[in-house]
């Protein structure tokens, strides 16, 4: 052979090296589609689709997060859709929530109970709604002293100092170990539950099926997913706990959300298929690192052949107005709740459940870390060694298995949980008789990253406060509390103190209007029941509590329950009618004892007439 | 002698009036102030708040709440009454006029904050969801029956019979049997089921 028959027969074979890669990777990009035909693009525009419906569903064309949405700060759906918009990056009125939320935890820590008496996830949703929105759980409150991180999670106690998370039930623990984790909080000498002492709580729960329930012996969707959400950064240890690792339970349970999953790839929980269970499972999942849309424990075949992955199971529950419905089980009971109608959980738990697609598909953070995002060299560090891990087999040498596990170590101990096929190498590990490494993760205060931003009070503002109406009422509560925050955080500037003052005033003119409103509803309903009790007597009541009534603004007497106003006002008709009652048997006494006097003197007068004119007659 | 017999008859009708009561009212102001009257026409409903399981789980009830006024040794927080039924009555409106006629603390989750739409009942006579362990909190019965929705969403008709019920063991032990098959039907579907957190 010449040589440039050679280099002919060398050009050809690179030629067929290159079709054929190009058509494998053709091919393979193919396959790939098929099984994640969805792009991060298409999963944002479904989730952009749920805050164009909560934005009508409150009634706001700008924000979501606006005075609707806002009077609910501090419950459920309050603060759900600031967590949600907060890890989806997406910038609304944040500001707006955090003024709003800093001023609810203060008036609630200013009762007995703080947030509340039992539930201690009260604490737990505030803290991460508030991380959400770019703000600190640890510097609550007026004098920033409220820290809702050790009061809710690690000295979560009561007033005998006995613990109390979990007295609503494991939903306690599990959420007070999220918390816990959110900024990788560290736990202080002296706490009265350690880190350890939570997680053991979740797992000595777990049933015999492999996964959790509130009650019972039959697990639940939910709660398992979200138990596997808590111990998600606990996956990669190798600690044991009563003899069993972390990993080993997150397993079980996840062989079981895999088993009872249906094949249309949602749940079932509580009586029928819905959405909210399936959207836990996938933050659980998302939280493991584990792909969705290729993870075939998690794909289902239905009856028509069809594969459908989690992703086909939320998306069942999308309505057309971009919501999101609870079931489609229509209930025969219950005329009233239309299967099928878009609701504010479905729609606000889609909401995270799709940022946690998107954040797992774009390299960031679980759901629940709102650590600082991870630079590109440690995300580059953690995808070399998965590469690694997945190069090694039971044929690799000890040595070759040690240089990998160098290398995972040579992660810092708090990021390890990133690497999601650890578990491989550490079977390897023990096939290969290599000690592990104790874990050293450092916590920290959660303080880092977490300065408040300098802020400038601008003429925007300015402007906003001064077009503040000269009579206020607690529909202006949001604005006016965003303002106040935001002038105690800005600079200096020339009117600083003026716009404080007025601002001041105006905070206070509305804390005022709602303790206006609240103590009305409290006093009608101590003063005006029972009804029959109702009588003149209680007129300077009835008209006192009438008058302050009626001093409120349109929309401040709207705040005011209807059945209270409807108390009041059957009240003010009653002593209304009683008076006119009695000015009229005034009326009718006057009368009568006029009358009555008249009829007798003349009655009088008559017999006197008579007698002079008997007496006339006689003398005649 | 006629102006004198007219003076009396209007004594005597005046005195008449006086005896019967003077009460003219405006028709409306009428019906307001007799709303909730039963009469002989009037629909009425019949509901009852009770609490008996916290008497068998006394030790798990939050210890500032173990006193009689909170949980009366009857069990009863009302004993069964009849209240007129308005149009378009639901299980909550009923509850919510028994509450202030009977001068009962009552705390709720409005409408629109919780999960499905409904007025979620959180406390009734200070005791709450969770006051007695973590599977405790409200539920309704009508005619017996646990219905799967929220009261404000459960409209009333003649005769019905509502029953407020404090659980300490997620209905069990109040006799909602479909939790054996998990299969939930209460007013607690919010708070009880944990994904409202």
């Amino acid at each position: 052979m010449n040589k440039r028959s050679l280099k002919f027969l060398s050009v050809l074979l690179c030629g067929i090296i290159i079709v054929a890669t190009v058509f494998c990777t053709a091919t393979g990009t193919a396959f790939a589609q098929t099984n994640n035909s969805v792009s991060v693009e298409q999963i944002q525009e479904v989730a952009d689709g749920i805050i164009e419906w909560k934005k009508s569903d409150v009634g706001s064309k700008d924000c979501l997060i606006n005075d609707v949405l806002l009077r609910q700060a501090g419950s459920t759906p309050g603060d759900w859709y600031p967590i949600g918009l907060g890890r989806l990056g997406v910038a609304d009125n944040q500001s707006g929530y955090l003024a709003v939320i800093n001023d609810v935890v203060q008036k609630r820590y200013n009762t007995s109970d703080k947030l509340d008496r039992a539930k201690a996830t009260e604490w737990h949703r505030i803290s991460l709604a508030v991380l959400a929105s770019g703000g600190n759980p640890r510097r609550m409150g007026d004098n920033g002293n409220i820290d809702l991180i050790a009061d809710g999670t690690y000295n979560r106690v009561d007033e005998n100092g006995v613990g109390i998370l979990g007295r609503q039930g494991i939903n306690g623990f599990i959420w007070g170990l999220i918390t816990l984790d959110s900024m990788y909080y560290d736990v202080p000498q002296g706490a009265y539950y350690s880190r350890d002492d939570i997680i053991l709580q979740i797992l000595k729960l777990q049933l015999a099926d492999g996964g959790w329930a509130l009650t019972g012996t039959t697990s639940d969707p939910d709660i398992t997913a979200m138990a596997i959400q808590s111990l998600a950064p606990y996956y990669n240890s190798e600690k044991e706990y009563d003899g069993k690792k972390v990993r080993t339970v997150v397993d079980e349970a996840i062989e079981w959300l895999s088993s009872v999953q249906l094949s249309s790839g949602d749940f079932y929980s509580w009586g029928m298929a819905n959405c909210e269970s399936t959207v836990q499972v996938v933050v659980a999942l998302c939280s493991l690192g584990i792909d969705i849309f290729t993870d075939t424990r998690f794909i289902k075949t239905d009856g028509d052949g069809r594969q459908n992955t989690l992703y086909d199971g939320i998306m069942k529950y999308r309505t057309s107005s971009g919501g999101f419905t609870h079931s489609y089980v229509n209930d025969a009971d219950n005329p009233s709740a239309v299967a099928g109608e878009p609701n504010t959980m479905a729609s606000e738990q889609t909401l995270y459940g799709l940022t946690a697609i998107i954040r797992q598909q774009s390299g960031m953070r679980r759901l629940y870390d709102f650590r600082q995002e991870q630079s590109m060299q440690l995300q580059e560090q953690i995808k070399a060694v998965e590469l690694k891990i997945q190069s090694l087999t039971v044929t690799s040498s000890t040595q070759e298995i040690k240089d990998v596990y160098d290398e995972y170590l040579a992660i810092d101990g708090s990021e390890r949980s990133y690497v999601t096929n650890y578990s491989e190498l550490s079977d390897l590990l023990a096939f290969a008789g290599i000690d592990y490494e104790e874990e050293n993760i450092t916590y920290n205060s959660g303080d880092a990253g977490l300065v408040t931003p300098t802020e400038y009070f601008t003429a925007e503002d300015i402007a906003a406060a001064e077009t503040l109406p000269k009579t206020l009422t607690t529909a202006y509560r949001a604005e006016v509390l965003r303002l106040w925050q935001k002038i105690q955080n800005s600079v200096e500037f020339d009117r600083k103190q003026e716009m404080t003052i007025l601002l001041e005033k105006a905070k206070n003119e509305i804390d005022a209007l709602q303790d206006e409103i609240d103590s009305l509803q409290r006093e009608i309903k101590e003063e005006l029941y029972p009804f029959e009790n109702i009588g003149l007597d209680k007129r300077k009541t009835v008209y006192d509590l009438y008058n302050r009534f009626m001093a409120l603004s349109e929309y401040d007497r709207a705040q005011i329950e209807q059945a209270d106003i409807e108390g009041l006002m059957r009240c003010k008709t009653q002593v209304d009618n009683l008076r006119t009652a009695l000015i009229i048997g005034i009326v009718c006494a006057v009368v009568v004892i006029g009358l009555t006097v008249f009829v007798v003197c003349h009655i009088r007068s008559m017999k006197k007439k008579k007698q002079a004119k008997v007496m006339q007659e006689s003398d005649e | 002698m006629k102006k004198d017999f007219v003076a009396v008859v209007v004594i005597v009708f005046l005195i008449v009036v006086l005896c019967c009561g003077t009460k003219i009212q405006s028709v409306d102001d009428y019906y307001l102030t007799h709303i909730d009257d039963i009469t002989e026409d009037s629909e009425t409903v019949f509901l009852s708040i009770e609490c008996s399981t916290i008497l068998n789980n006394w030790n798990d009830l939050d210890p500032a709440l173990r006193y009689e006024k909170y949980v009366p040794s009857s069990g009863f927080i009302l004993e069964q009454t009849e209240y007129v039924l308005r149009k378009g009555d639901t299980v909550y409106d009923i509850l919510s006029r028994a509450v202030r006629y009977n001068k009962i603390q009552m705390e709720y989750q409005g409408a629109n904050l919780s999960a499905y739409g409904s007025v979620y009942i959180r406390g009734i006579n200070y005791l709450y969801e969770f006051s007695c362990g973590p599977l405790s909190g409200w539920m309704y019965t009508v005619n017996g029956v646990f219905p799967n929705y929220g009261c404000s969403k459960y409209e009333l008709k003649d005769g019905d019979v509502i029953a407020w019920v404090y659980t300490c063991d997620l209905g069990r032990d109040v006799g909602c049997e479909w939790l054996e098959n998990n299969d939930i039907k209460a007013q607690s579907i919010f708070g009880l089921q944990g994904v409202g957190i």
